[in-house]
């Protein structure tokens, strides 16, 4: 390097260029130390209850046995079983039924309630423990508060059809009532939740834009579809993500309400998988299923968030 | 119980030799203990060669006081031997989850409960220890001959008995007499009978001012185990689901077919019973307990439930209906195993005893109701109704087994489903059923 | 084209009374600048004339008409917010149209509407991006443009200057008093900046604790300020406050300190004869302001002790130590004073004020 006639004695570098480029490594390794003292436990944990049971469960999938007795490699054979099974087929369709009405339930209903409340601050505390009760009553006495509600001849709900001169309605007995049922108990169970979570997000909108909205002459609706909803984009398209994953696994009031029925009507996906595995010991046929519905949660994500989520508007 | 401390003297001899496999650290001291014992046995003074060992016993419950009652039954077993128990309460809904991560586990219960449909599913996956070896042991002679062969050998598999039979169950058809006396019918004894009953009290009770009343109920979905309820009919018409060796499924066979047929026939098309689905197993015992059902078929253990509430209405249990003068009994068995993989096979083999003693299982039994696989057993405790339910043991037959039956009694209970909700033909239902079993069996 | 008018409006949250009976009278086309430092109350009046709070009592009046009762969008005021509040998910076209969107306006007219705002305040080029794109300035002008859009006849302005930064603060002052000359519509400018104050307002109210101090024109409430609080806000540095004992009679008074007496009539400050006579036995105060003081030779006026010299460039601030007092004077920037250098001080007996006990200017207008 060549330096000007203008450059002074002292103001000449010293380093060379080699110099320079070890110290510049070494500083940024020591930069890296504290991140990699931090992430190092997470990786350890990942590895420890992600990346081995999932590699465990790929493996398994391409096997008989495995969990109870020894596993014996059998090929693409679950793969080609489960891929032709008319049940899981069946599971697929009820899943995804389900998904969208409980999703679109939830979330229509979860809106307008926290909207609602959020305009209503006095009457607020008592709204949000009674909306998350239901996540706070035992199992069985859900159960039981369930069956004396939904009774044919002796159930509340019948009852006052029955005096209100409407038909009564069986609720687990019947397609698609049974599947609307479990989807409705579901709701019921996952609204206080979903309340809670947008009346957070609905307080974060900043005032100042709900003010201008008054002043722009932008009533309660208006104000709540135009204003607030699009502020509430990002966390939205998070909690679909997280409803979709959650919703995907309908599992438990399946097994205690309907085991799978009438005629296959409340079938899930989750239902099959746990059938397959503990009901029939078909551990191979289970771990393929497992790992294909993992696959279509993550491609559904990826395309909540490639589709719903493209757009530049500034909300990051 | 002379039987009891005879056997309990006779394991003695075994043990040093049985004990040589567990681990190194007990191994000393189980035979230290077991010979000290031996030679003073026979002076009566000590009787304990399981002192201090704990088991860990794992069993789905059979009513909601049970946990009560093993308290004080486990107690007095400890007294007796020294032997410390764990119980733990399985749920029968996460029973096969429960179960399989335990069996997988390097320490499981060493004592289950276990019924015929996970017995063979779980044991032919080497979870637990074949007992032929232990019941024509010297220890179990006494025994032995109380166990009728029909129902031993009902629970083997491949050659391999994994769990000593303790109940059978049976089903009872409960009736409502009083309905019966009010449109003067007797209580039937065929399907033919059952309907004419059924529509009779149907119109009696309608002319009576006593609307929805319905004539008859049994289970007839998936979730009530509908195929459960359904096997003895199959049964009476001198078939079954499976052949006898396990290997071909016989689904479309005429007597699976006559069986569902009848199941349809009585919602379809003689409509005594609720349409499928309408009520189920507990709402029905709503209906009954509420006089609007004439006769519902469940499990006797409701014999000291309804006793106990005092139904408002004279009732009593009946044989559930034959066909042309064959009349089985279905039920699956429960049965005692011990794991393979037990550090105290011998302990265990002396609490299985203890459970399968005849004095044990009367008094289990006085309370749930079930019949004892043993003959010398009273499970009636002089109660006329249950002494009367263990007599149809007599008539008593039980389930195929092989590890697949959870698998294959699934597409027969759908095809069984399907009929009863009277849309598909118990042709068509039970020709797909057959082609999955076929499936199942050959993959 | 409006008159606001507020008779004695107060607000209270819960027990904490923030507005404590204010009136206020703006006249049509009016630059009304609302000052007072942070928490005083101003943007809730502001908020309670636009109708986003309701008024504990008292009246509000736009063009003659009672609006306590009238929802926002019909008291026709437009509200600037101090960070605009554009929507964030709309682009500029969107947030300027959105008022008259909802206000149920033909599109055709919308868009002229919208195209002529964003021609005023030189948007036309930004109309499609999002406020998220654009710079500080470019969104003050935004939300400026929305606010005119529907043409208001109240103009309410809270601290709109106060996230820019000093250069596009001054620009954008400029630019806001061109827009209001233009366009002629009533104004209540709310600030906490005395020079944006005093350059902007037509009058200025002045705010302290939710109550008015006094309301006047910018030099008026800097020449004569009603009281310390006034007196001490306006002007930078601010007006020097010295305790003092009155004493004299007709014609001849004389303030004493603790460096020396300042000789004065009350004529030339503006007091009474009752006035003087009420207050004399309180512990009084002089003020007087930087400039109206100026360095001299020990003996003339107060004498004291120099502390500090700063120089601006402009002005150079000479800090005298008068008793316990100190006391800034500004002086040109050739003075030659030295720190610990003792001096006298000359006073400007006409531009002199004296304050009673309580803070009041005894100064009669
Ligand atoms: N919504 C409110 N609830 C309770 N107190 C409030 C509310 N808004 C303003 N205040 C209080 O009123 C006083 C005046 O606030 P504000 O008008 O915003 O002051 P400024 O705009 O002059 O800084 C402050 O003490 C503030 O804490
Ligand atoms: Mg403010």
């Amino acid at each position: 390097m060549t330096t000007t006639s203008a450059t002074p004695e002292w103001a000449q570098l010293t380093m060379s260029p080699d110099e320079c480029a070890r110290e510049r490594s070494r500083f940024r390794r020591h930069a890296l130390k504290p991140i990699i003292g931090f992430l190092g436990p997470f990786l350890f944990l990942w590895t420890l209850f992600l990346a081995v049971p999932m590699g465990w469960a790929t493996w398994l999938s391409f096997n008989e046995g495995g969990l109870v007795s020894d596993a014996k490699f059998v090929g693409f054979k679950n793969w080609t079983t489960f891929l032709n099974n008319d049940e899981l087929r069946t599971a697929i369709k009820n899943t995804s039924v389900y998904v969208v009405v409980a999703i679109t339930v939830v979330f229509g209903l979860g809106l307008i309630l926290a909207a609602l409340l959020n305009n209503n601050k006095k009457s607020q505390n008592f709204f949000k423990v009674a909306l998350y009760f239901p996540l706070l009553i035992p199992p069985i006495m859900a159960g039981m508060i369930f069956f004396f509600l939904t009774h044919y001849d002796m159930g509340v709900i019948n009852l006052l059809l029955q005096t209100a001169g409407q038909d009564r309605v069986n609720f687990l007995g019947a397609n698609p009532n049974a599947l609307m049922t479990i989807a409705g108990l579901e709701v019921w169970r996952g609204l206080g939740f979903w309340v809670l979570f947008y009346l957070a997000g609905l307080q974060s909108v900043p005032t100042d834009l709900i003010d201008a909205g008054k002043i722009d002459g932008a009533r309660n609706t208006r104000r709540f579809l135009r204003i607030s909803l699009p502020t509430l984009r990002p966390l939205m398209l998070f909690a679909l993500v997280i409803a979709l994953i959650f919703n995907f696994q309908l599992f438990d009031s399946v097994q205690a309400l309907t085991k799978g029925g009438p005629t296959l009507g409340t079938t899930s996906i989750v239902w099959f998988i746990y059938k397959q595995l503990f009901t029939f010991q078909q551990s191979g046929v289970a771990y393929a299923t497992s790992l294909a519905l993992l696959l279509l949660v993550v491609a559904l994500t990826i395309f909540a968030y490639g589709f719903l989520g493209h757009r530049k508007d500034g909300l990051k | 119980m002379l039987g009891f401390m005879a056997a309990s003297v006779m394991v003695l001899g075994a043990c040093g030799g049985t004990d040589s496999d567990d681990a190194a650290t007990d191994d000393t001291a189980a035979s230290d203990t077991g010979s000290s014992d031996t030679g003073s046995s026979d002076t009566g003074s000590s009787d304990k060669p399981f002192e201090g060992v704990t088991l860990k016993f794992g069993k789905a419950p059979h009513g909601e006081d049970e946990k009560d009652n093993w308290n004080k039954w486990l107690g007095e077993f400890t007294e007796q031997t020294g032997i410390k128990v764990e119980l733990t309460q399985v749920p029968w809904d996460q029973l096969e989850a429960l179960y399989t991560a335990n069996f997988a586990s390097d320490e499981p219960y060493d004592v289950t409960y276990q019924t015929s449909a996970h017995l063979t599913l779980f044991g032919e996956q080497g979870s637990f220890e074949d007992l032929t070896g232990r019941i024509a042991g010297e220890d179990f002679a006494v025994d032995r001959p109380n166990f009728p062969d029909g129902v031993i050998n009902a629970s083997v598999y491949n050659g391999k008995l994994y769990g000593l039979p303790f109940v059978v169950g049976t089903t009872a058809m409960f009736v409502n007499k009083d309905m019966f006396t009010s449109a003067g019918v007797n209580i039937p004894s065929s399907g033919d009978e059952l309907i004419k009953a059924a529509k009779a009290i149907m119109k009696d009770q309608k002319a009576k001012g006593n609307k929805d009343v319905w004539g008859f109920y049994v289970p007839r979905t998936v979730a009530d185990y509908g195929w459960y309820w359904n096997l003895s009919d199959v049964h009476n018409r001198n078939g079954d689901f499976l052949s006898a060796d396990g290997k071909t499924a016989t689904m479309d066979s005429d007597a699976v077919k006559g069986a569902a047929q009848y199941a349809a026939d009585l919602i379809c098309k003689e409509k005594v019973q609720p349409e499928n689905g309408l009520y189920n197993r507990e709402a029905a015992i709503e209906l009954f307990k509420a006089g609007k059902l004439a006769m519902i078929q469940d499990e006797p253990s409701r014999v000291k439930t309804f006793k106990d509430e005092g139904l408002p209405f004279e009732w009593d249990i009946a044989m559930p209906v034959g066909y042309q003068g064959k009349a089985t009994q279905f039920a699956t068995t429960g049965h005692w195993t011990i794991s393979a993989k037990s550090k105290n096979a011998d302990a265990a083999w002396e609490f299985v005893k203890w459970l399968s003693s005849a004095e044990f299982n009367s008094t289990y039994n006085q309370r749930y109701g079930f019949v004892p696989a043993r003959l010398d057993a009273d499970a009636s405790g002089g109660d006329e109704m249950l002494a009367r339910n263990a007599s149809w043991v007599a008539v008593w037959d039980g389930l195929r087994t092989s590890p697949k039956v959870n698998q294959l009694l699934d597409p027969y209970g759908q095809a069984l489903e399907a009929a009863a909700s009277c849309k598909t033909s118990v042709d068509d239902a039970f020709a797909k059923a057959q082609k999955q079993a076929a499936e199942i069996l050959a993959g | 084209m409006a008159e606001v008018i507020i008779r004695q409006l107060t607000k209270s949250f819960g027990e904490n009374t923030v507005v404590k009976s204010v009136s206020l009278k703006v006249a049509d086309g009016e630059f009304l600048v609302l000052l007072g430092p942070s928490g005083c109350g101003k943007s809730t009046i502001l908020r309670l004339i636009a109708g986003l709070e309701e008024a504990t009592s008292g009246e509000i009046l736009i063009n003659g008409k009672i609006v306590n009762f009238v929802s926002p969008v019909n008291r026709n005021a437009a509200f600037v917010f101090q960070n605009y509040a554009l929507y964030p998910h709309m682009s500029v076209r969107k947030n300027i149209a959105f008022p008259l969107a909802t206000a149920g306006m033909p599109k055709p007219a919308i868009d002229e509407a919208v195209q002529d705002a964003a021609r005023i305040l030189e948007l036309s080029d930004l109309l499609e991006r999002l406020p998220s794109q654009l710079s500080g300035g470019q969104r003050q002008r935004v939300a400026l443009a929305r606010a005119i859009v529907r043409k208001p006849a109240v103009f309410l302005m809270d601290e709109p200057l106060s996230n820019l930064d000093a250069q596009l603060r001054q620009q954008t002052r400029l630019e806001l008093m061109d827009l209001h000359r233009r366009l002629g519509i009533t104004t209540i400018y709310v600030t906490h900046d005395q020079i944006e104050a005093m350059t902007m307002g037509q009058r200025i109210a002045i705010l302290k604790d939710g109550e008015l101090q006094q309301v006047a024109p910018p030099l008026e409430a800097y020449d004569q300020p009603a009281n310390i609080f006034v007196a001490r806000f306006m002007g930078a540095p601010p007006m020097n406050l010295i305790p003092v004992s009155v004493s004299g009679s007709e014609p001849t008074w004389s303030a004493t300190t603790q460096g020396g007496s300042i000789d004065f009539d009350l004529k030339s400050v503006g007091i009474t004869q009752a006035a003087i006579g009420a207050h004399m036995s309180e512990s009084l105060q002089i003020g007087i302001r930087p400039e109206h003081l100026s360095l001299g030779a020990v003996g003339t006026g107060l004498s004291g002790k120099v502390r500090f010299i700063e120089p601006t460039g402009s002005d150079t601030f000479v800090t005298v130590q008068v008793g316990e007092k100190n006391v800034v004077v500004r002086c040109g920037v050739n003075e030659t004073a030295k720190i610990g250098e003792s001096v006298g001080l000359a006073v400007n007996p006409a531009k002199m004020h004296l304050f009673s006990a309580d803070g009041w200017n005894l100064r009669t207008k």
